[in-house]
């Protein structure tokens, strides 16, 4: 079992950091690793066993990942999903239950290896293609403030790799310490320094809100990037996201095509990217939809029927993720997207169902501190 | 290609006094049908003229109406909706389709049925059985048990809030506030505006000095509007969800009387007995029924079902079985196109059901294949849940149908009707267990989504409700003899 584990993994490692592939090959790759994903899955993750049984779909009745049974995200709060025993388990990522705090999903990791690379080669093609380290000055919690979360643990990640020294994590101690990074940022500024801001969505409703009060605004350097997750699934009385980025662009002094949007869950391993930063890279067109990396694939399916939609027409997101080997690759999100032929864009999450995600705890922790 | 059919049609209806200037118009598509909704621009202006008018109407003519003239109007408005040739018929069965989504064929067959409760005889009925004594009360003093003599008088101006979930139920209310000589000022749903104004126009074919005491107009909910309806009326009337009913009893102020419909939860029970050899088939077809007319929107439909084991047939096979005859019915009866939120709904219900299948074996989800036309959540156990509606229900199999009291107790402000098919001995005490509970209506199965004329919606005295008492005490009645001029 653990030669079988440490194979599986190796080939996956392989895929992900394999980048010379014609567009056949990889599909075809593709495939081959997805089907032996599912044949593992369907041996070692005994709900997703049940499940894909129920459905009748067994590594026997399919031969191609479209068709993989899709494991509601919800499932992860009720059924432990995954392919190892979770009291051996290196880690466990959490949601943040915002609707019901007893019920949280759980994503049990045997090890990270698989999800650190992922992150890591995702992150590099998409967000900081023409450069190998940049100063990130986090606006969300990392893994040692916040060690049951794929976000912290994703920006933990992105400092270890990716930051230089002037790094910094400004959010501690359940707080975010305005002044610091005010100081923070008036230093890149004099510097010219470049500089990553990182942080969920609505981390930047409440600083922008800040900075307004302090009449703040700032011309940071060109290769600035501001980057946010999350959205406001829902919850966007308030604010949009158009309004967002004006906000951004006109307090931070940066260009559109320097703002970008990660999209990832708790539940699987690998994010996808807005593709506008890597577009201007390779001085292409700049367009602001979304990208899988060639590990993840999508397809989005219409909310009535369950079946891939045309191209165009908006539909629930579909995730298959070679990367969730320890878990379950297919899994059917709540949140809605329209394809075309240069990537995807989110809707936001689909109404009648509840809202949740690190994006909407934070605002409420934030809100909290604020009343008191 | 066929033309586009184009129908206009007014979605309110004024007292004749009142002027409109100009019309806006909602236009409603599907395939190459569209439908004009036109209606005024409503102001709390307009609704200071149409309640002041309201008021004058009320005061000089429906008011001095009695009760069997008032029953005679509207039976001769609900005979026009009986002929099939009737053009407001033909229009309502013509839009309502389009506009609810409901099946046309389905549509026609329930509105035949219920517009037949508007009848003389169905009315008179409904009458005697809230007020007795044919309703006189309502018209003069009349003796009463303590030596003198009562009357009941209604407000002078009434404000619904009408629900749009099901075609036609509006009336119903409206036609409880003519009844105890109020006019209405109505807020109709967009939703379904198209029954209320129609039947209101016929009742203006019939007398057009009654129908000036009525005035219904469609807006959206949350205006500044409202709170001016509330004001010019004596009492609120609103139907709705939780949280439009909290909102306008806030808005109404400690004094003002505000009664309320709210949503509700139906739910049906089948003892082991009715499913016998010889009437199984019968009794999935009624229950098929209860889930299908109106696709559950009516606060009616069962939401639950609880089926004794023992019968001819086990629990399972007979939610296979209906799982059969909902499709049939999906045939005959397409089920409403759902928007987004429904569909997820849905199908959040039935990845719920899978979800738990897999620690749950006898849990079990029958459902219709790629689309959320119909589906079924079947589960070994004593339970209770709500349906997400739209053709979608639980199924729960129970050694003893006396076992279910406990399950139902935290629902109890929620009940509202329950179909039965036990035997007569367990009839009085499956009903008394349920009544107890806070269910207020009891019926066969494959009747839950039609009342009966004298039904005692959510348990409540529908007109009583309305009206106050006024009683002469003997005593003012003797005493008034001493002073008669003519007597020494």
């Amino acid at each position: 079992m653990a030669d079988i584990k440490e194979a599986l993994q190796q080939k996956i490692l392989a895929f992900i950091t394999q980048t010379e592939m014609t567009e056949n090959e990889k599909n075809q790759k593709f495939n081959e690793l997805a089907m032996t994903i599912f044949n593992y899955q369907f041996k070692y993750n005994q709900p997703y066993r049940e499940y894909a049984k129920l459905k009748r779909k067994t590594p026997l009745t399919i031969n191609q990942w479209q068709y993989f049974p899709l494991i509601p995200i919800q499932a992860y709060k009720y059924l432990q999903l995954t392919t190892t025993n979770p009291s051996e388990a290196a880690d466990v990522f959490l949601s943040s239950g915002t609707t019901n705090p007893t019920q949280k999903s759980h994503h049990y990791l045997s090890n990270l290896l698989v999800w650190e690379q992922s992150m890591i080669s995702g992150f590099k093609k998409y967000v900081l293609p023409n450069q190998d380290k940049i100063t990130i000055f986090a606006l969300f919690p990392d893994q040692l403030e916040n060690p049951n979360s794929s976000l912290s643990r994703y920006v933990s990640t992105a400092i270890k790799n990716f930051g230089t020294q002037n790094s910094h994590v400004f959010f501690r101690n359940n707080q975010m310490d305005y002044d610091h990074l005010i100081t923070a940022l008036e230093q890149a500024n004099s510097n010219n320094e470049p500089i990553l801001l990182l942080g969920a969505s609505f981390s930047y409703v409440h600083l922008l809100n800040h900075l307004k009060q302090l009449h703040k605004t700032f011309s940071l350097s060109n290769d600035s990037i501001i980057f946010d997750t999350g959205g406001f699934k829902g919850k966007s009385e308030a604010v949009s996201m158009i309004d967002l980025y004006t906000n951004l662009m006109t307090l931070f002094g940066v260009k559109r095509q320097q703002i970008i949007n990660m999209y990832g869950m708790t539940e699987i391993s690998s994010q996808c990217y807005d593709r506008n930063i890597l577009d201007a890279y390779q001085e292409q067109q700049i367009y602001y939809t979304k990208k899988t990396p060639h590990w993840v694939n999508i397809q989005i399916l219409n909310p009535e029927t369950l079946m891939p939609v045309k191209i165009g027409e908006r539909g629930l997101i579909a995730y298959y993720d070679l990367a969730n080997w320890d878990s379950c690759l297919a899994i059917l999100t709540e949140d809605m997207a329209v394809q075309d032929t240069t990537g995807f864009t989110l809707l936001g999450r689909i109404k009648g169902s509840e809202a949740k995600g690190c994006s909407i705890a934070m605002d409420e922790l934030l809100n909290r501190r604020e009343i008191k | 290609m066929t033309a586009t059919s184009e129908i206009t049609i007014n979605i309110f209806h004024l007292p004749s006094q009142v002027n409109i200037a100009e019309l806006e118009e909602k236009v409603i598509c599907k395939g190459n049908q569209r439908i004009h909704m036109s209606y005024p621009d409503v102001t709390t202006k307009l609704l200071d003229e149409t309640a002041e008018n309201l008021r004058i109407n009320q005061k000089s003519y429906l008011s001095q109406l009695t009760v069997e003239e008032i029953i005679s109007i509207i039976d001769k408005a609900a005979q026009k909706w009986t002929n099939s040739e009737y053009e407001l018929r033909i229009l309502a069965e013509k839009t309502l389709p389009i506009i609810t989504g409901y099946d046309a064929l389905q549509i026609s067959l329930e509105l035949r049925q219920f517009i037949r409760l508007f009848r003389k005889k169905d009315l008179r009925r409904f009458i005697q059985s809230e007020v007795g004594m044919f309703g006189n009360i309502l018209d003069d003093f009349q003796p009463n048990h303590s030596g003198g003599f009562s009357k009941f008088y209604g407000p002078d101006l009434i404000f619904q809030i009408f629900s749009g979930n099901v075609p036609g139920i509006q009336i119903w209310n409206l036609l409880m506030a003519a009844f105890v000589k109020s006019a209405t000022l109505g807020k109709l749903s967009f939703a379904e505006a198209i029954m209320p104004s129609l039947f209101v126009k016929s009742l203006a074919e019939v007398d057009a000095k009654f129908a000036d005491a009525i005035a219904i107009l469609p807006w959206q909910s949350g205006t500044e509007l409202e709170n001016k309806a509330i004001e010019l009326a004596d009492t609120v009337i609103v139907c709705g969800g939780q949280s439009a009913v909290k909102s306008i009893k806030e808005k109404s102020g400690p004094t003002k009387k505000v009664l309320s419909y709210g949503y509700k939860i139906g739910l049906a029970l089948i003892g082991q007995e009715a499913i016998s050899t010889d009437r199984y088939t019968t009794l999935i077809k009624a229950v098929a029924e209860d889930i299908s007319i109106y696709d559950q929107q009516n606060c009616l439909a069962p939401q639950s079902i609880f089926i004794e084991k023992g019968g001819a047939v086990t629990p399972k096979e007979f939610a296979n079985l209906l799982a059969s005859e909902l499709q049939n019915y999906q045939i005959r009866y397409p089920r409403a196109q759902l928007i987004e939120a429904e569909q997820t709904s849905i199908n959040k219900m039935r990845q719920q059901a899978d979800i738990e299948s897999i620690s749950d074996s006898t849990t079990i989800a029958m459902v219709s294949q790629k689309n959320t036309d119909w589906t079924i959540i079947y589960r070994d156990k004593v339970d209770f849940m709500v349906s997400p509606l739209n053709r979608a229900i639980n199924i729960f199999a129970v050694n003893n149908l006396n076992d279910i009291g406990q399950t139902l107790e935290p629902y109890r402000p929620y009940l509202q009707s329950a179909g039965i098919a036990v035997a007569p001995n367990r009839l009085f005490e499956m009903s008394d267990v349920l009544g107890s509970l806070g269910v207020n209506r009891i019926s066969a199965l494959g009747e839950m989504n039609h009342v009966v004329p004298g039904w005692h919606h959510d348990g409540g005295f529908n007109l009583l409700d309305l009206v106050h008492v006024t009683d002469i005490e003997a005593s003012a009645e003797r005493y008034s003899e001493q002073f008669d001029p003519d007597i020494e």
